[in-house]
């Protein structure tokens, strides 16, 4: 199971949900409705991963998405999905980079 | 009618034209028999047209009996028989040195006259017996035993509309009573072996003779034709009953099958009541207006029997396309207003409100596989009865999922047997839901109104209708008029039934012979629900009712496994919980549904079409220690971890 606490603490991370690819809530750091959370993540983390393989890209790590205030990022560890809530937008790029080394971490 | 004094008869019975008997001149000779003449007779009354019969003394003498007596007898035995395809008695009297009966007069010929210009076509023929059978039937319920019925005593008029006349024999059955019960009387061609053997007449031998004339009818002649009358005996007491299809190949099977059944040696082997040939004979008629239907030309539509037809045509007389079955109508209504919340959420119709969409029972399990394995047992093996099982208070609302899943191609009618029914009531009950309203509340009149409205139904849609009865116990108040349902099921081939109650019913059905002994009855047993099976369901009916455009809405499985916990699996709850939770959810828009849209949506009423006067408001933080207790028991069961507690914790 990843250290979701070690993740919450990214600088620019503002919240952070483990969940499955069923949608399934596991734990959630400074989130106060992990449970829809999680479903998202497993809706869009499924769909996106078949978009995934049609276009190439080979099993799924990491899928990011930004709008004008916040972005999110999903990390797939090994069965698992984190999703981390990140506020402002302009730190999502930061914060992918220091999830591959957690990632890397749980397989 | 004064008592009998010795008159003799006129010096020529067949000679009294504008003679006047009472409010009747008589004006033509129709009809000489072995009791006495018919003449066509106005009542100037009335000023309408009467059939008068009037007695020859001499052969009623002949015969042993009072002549007013016999007489007097014949027309208390028809005018009390109340039924439209009787022929009418007006009145009875004696003038001077006649007695005379006054009858209705049909216009029209007898189907003796008809069948001497050769074969009469099928559905003609079918037609006209299965009128003749309601009037039979009517005949025996007023302990009538007919004795004599062939194409002769058969008068068809206008519009096909077939009578039942000429009671004369039937006299031994009633007033003259048993003293005469086993002389044999009635036509050579048409006298049932029984008769011959010198037993009494009975309903069952009624029947065989309408099914020599039906046979008749078809073919042209008689089942057993003979040089004597000999000859004839022989072939009605030793040879099978002949197959009408030897003369006219193209005949359904069903007709052969009515005729040769009818024709059984063995009473016990032939329909049981003349009510049961009238099923049968319905059963032909559709078979026959199928055949048709397959002959004609594409979009010629489906000639209804010549009983349907308004006017009084009859199909072989309607041009083709004149009278055709118009396309089956949706019957289902427009959808109720949806809430402007849902509609806010993309929902194209309503969901979780009235029967589920087609695309939902496709791809559902538990109703899939049940419909199919019901289909196959209706359908493919032509059953007419049809044990639906299961346990848990899930069943009702599943048991009426299927009947709402039987209905996309056919008639299906769902009907809940009440505890205490009587038998009666069961019959009544299941004609309103039918929407049969039959003015004479007999269950015999009832009967055959759901059979023809049944019937009706098969052809237009070419699916048999079933009828799914719920909460069925047996042995129950009702099980007698069960059997008899199932009887007109079977007999009539118009319709299906789906008995629908706890396991075992299907082997209580046999036990209380609900159907003929040794007849089986196949049981299709219904799994209860399981959690995964309510998360494919509720997928289904979301994905069915979205418009295409709209973004998904997404169901947590934490909402799921409260949903299948809160609702115990039961269908009807199931909706009623998820249109709530929907509500409830579109109200905050938002389109992820989650556990607190399960624990607060209630599942007594639907927030119809319009919202309440005050949303439940979720709280600041969800869930509580007791939902997450209730959670974690969930959650158990579904082989996932407990439920996280976050509340505290900032890291």
């Amino acid at each position: 199971m990843a250290d979701l606490a070690s993740i919450a603490r990214i600088p620019g991370v503002a919240s952070a949900v483990l969940g499955d690819e069923s949608g399934g809530f596991h734990d959630a750091v400074r989130e106060d409705d992990g449970e829809s959370v999680a479903s998202i993540t497993g809706f869009v983390a499924a769909a996106l991963a078949r978009a995934g393989e049609e276009l190439g890209l080979g099993s799924m790590r990491r899928i990011a998405a930004a709008g004008a205030n916040r972005g999110f990022v999903v990390v797939k560890l090994g069965q698992a999905y984190v999703t981390a809530r990140v506020e402002p937008a302009a730190a999502l790029a930061a914060v992918e980079r220091a999830l591959e080394a957690p990632a890397a971490k749980g397989g | 009618m004064p008592g009998s004094s010795r008159p003799v008869d006129g010096k020529d019975l067949t000679r009294l034209v504008g003679l006047k008997l009472g409010n009747y001149r008589l004006e033509r000779l129709i009809g000489r028999g072995r009791m006495g003449v018919v003449y066509l007779a106005k009542d100037e009354a009335l000023l309408r047209p009467t059939a008068i019969k009037i007695l020859s003394w001499k052969a009623a003498e002949a015969q042993g009996h009072d002549p007013v007596r016999w007489f007097l007898a014949e027309a208390r035995l028809v005018a009390r028989i109340n039924h439209p395809r009787v022929v009418q008695i007006y009145g009875a009297a004696r003038q001077d040195e006649h007695c005379y009966i006054a009858m209705e007069y049909v216009v029209g010929q007898s189907g003796e006259a008809m069948v001497q210009t050769g074969p009469v076509a099928p559905e003609i023929a079918t037609d006209i017996v299965l009128q003749a059978a309601a009037a039979l039937h009517a005949a025996h319920r007023s302990g009538v035993i007919h004795r004599d019925v062939k194409p002769a005593n058969l008068l068809i008029g206008a519009g096909g509309v077939t009578k039942l006349g000429d009671f004369g024999m039937a006299l031994g059955s009633a007033e003259v009573g048993a003293a005469n019960a086993h002389v044999r009387v009635g036509t050579p061609y048409y006298t049932a072996p029984e008769i011959w053997k010198g037993s009494a007449a009975t309903a069952a031998s009624d029947v065989y003779s309408l099914g020599a004339t039906y046979f008749h009818l078809l073919t042209g002649r008689p089942p057993f034709p003979g040089p004597d009358v000999a000859a004839v005996e022989q072939g009605h007491l030793r040879a099978p009953p002949p197959d009408p299809r030897r003369f006219v190949p193209t005949l359904p099977a069903s007709c052969a099958a009515l005729v040769t059944r009818a024709l059984a040696k063995d009473p016990r082997e032939r329909q049981g009541s003349a009510m049961e040939f009238l099923w049968g004979a319905r059963r032909a008629l559709q078979d026959l207006a199928h055949a048709a239907a397959a002959a004609a030309p594409p979009g010629a539509g489906v000639p209804l029997p010549a009983a349907a037809l308004p006017g009084g045509a009859t199909s072989a007389g309607a041009p083709r396309g004149d009278h055709v079955v118009p396309a089956a109508e949706d019957r289902r209504g427009p959808p109720p207003p949806a809430p402007e919340a849902l509609r806010r959420m993309g929902f194209a119709r309503r969901p979780f409100y009235d029967a589920a969409p087609p695309e939902v029972e496709a791809r559902w399990e538990p109703l899939a596989s049940a419909r199919t394995r019901l289909l196959d047992e209706i359908d493919l093996r032509d059953l007419p009865l049809v044990a639906l099982t299961g346990g848990g208070t899930g069943l009702a609302a599943l048991c009426r999922r299927v009947a709402d899943a039987l209905g996309h191609d056919r008639l299906s009618l769902f009907v809940n047997v009440p505890a205490a029914a009587a038998e009666r009531g069961l019959v009544q009950g299941i004609c309103r839901t039918a929407g049969v309203i039959v003015e004479e509340g007999t269950d015999d009149a009832s009967l055959d109104a759901l059979v023809e409205r049944m019937s009706e139904e098969r052809q237009h849609r070419d699916r048999a209708p079933v009828l799914v009865l719920a909460g069925a116990v047996v042995p129950h108040p009702s099980t007698g008029g069960l059997g008899r349902i199932v009887d007109a099921a079977r007999a009539s081939g118009a319709f299906r039934i789906v008995l629908a109650g706890a396991p075992g019913l299907a082997h209580a059905a046999e036990r209380c012979r609900v159907v003929h002994e040794g007849a089986r009855v196949p049981e299709v047993a219904l799994t209860p629900i399981e959690r995964d099976e309510v998360d494919a369901y509720v997928r289904a009916w979301l994905d069915a009712t979205l418009s295409p455009t709209a973004p998904p809405v997404l169901v947590s499985r934490d909402a799921i496994l409260l949903l299948s916990l809160r609702t115990e699996g039961a269908l009807d709850r199931i909706d009623h919980v998820c249109e709530n939770m929907l509500v409830l959810a579109a109200a905050e828009q938002r389109r992820t549904i989650g556990s607190w849209h399960a624990w607060t949506a209630p599942d007594h009423e639907r927030w119809a079409t319009s919202p309440p006067a005050s949303w439940p408001a979720r709280p600041a933080r969800w869930p509580p220690p007791e939902v997450a207790d209730v959670l974690d028991a969930c959650r158990r069961g579904a082989g996932m971890p407990p439920f996280p507690r976050i509340a505290g914790r900032s890291e």
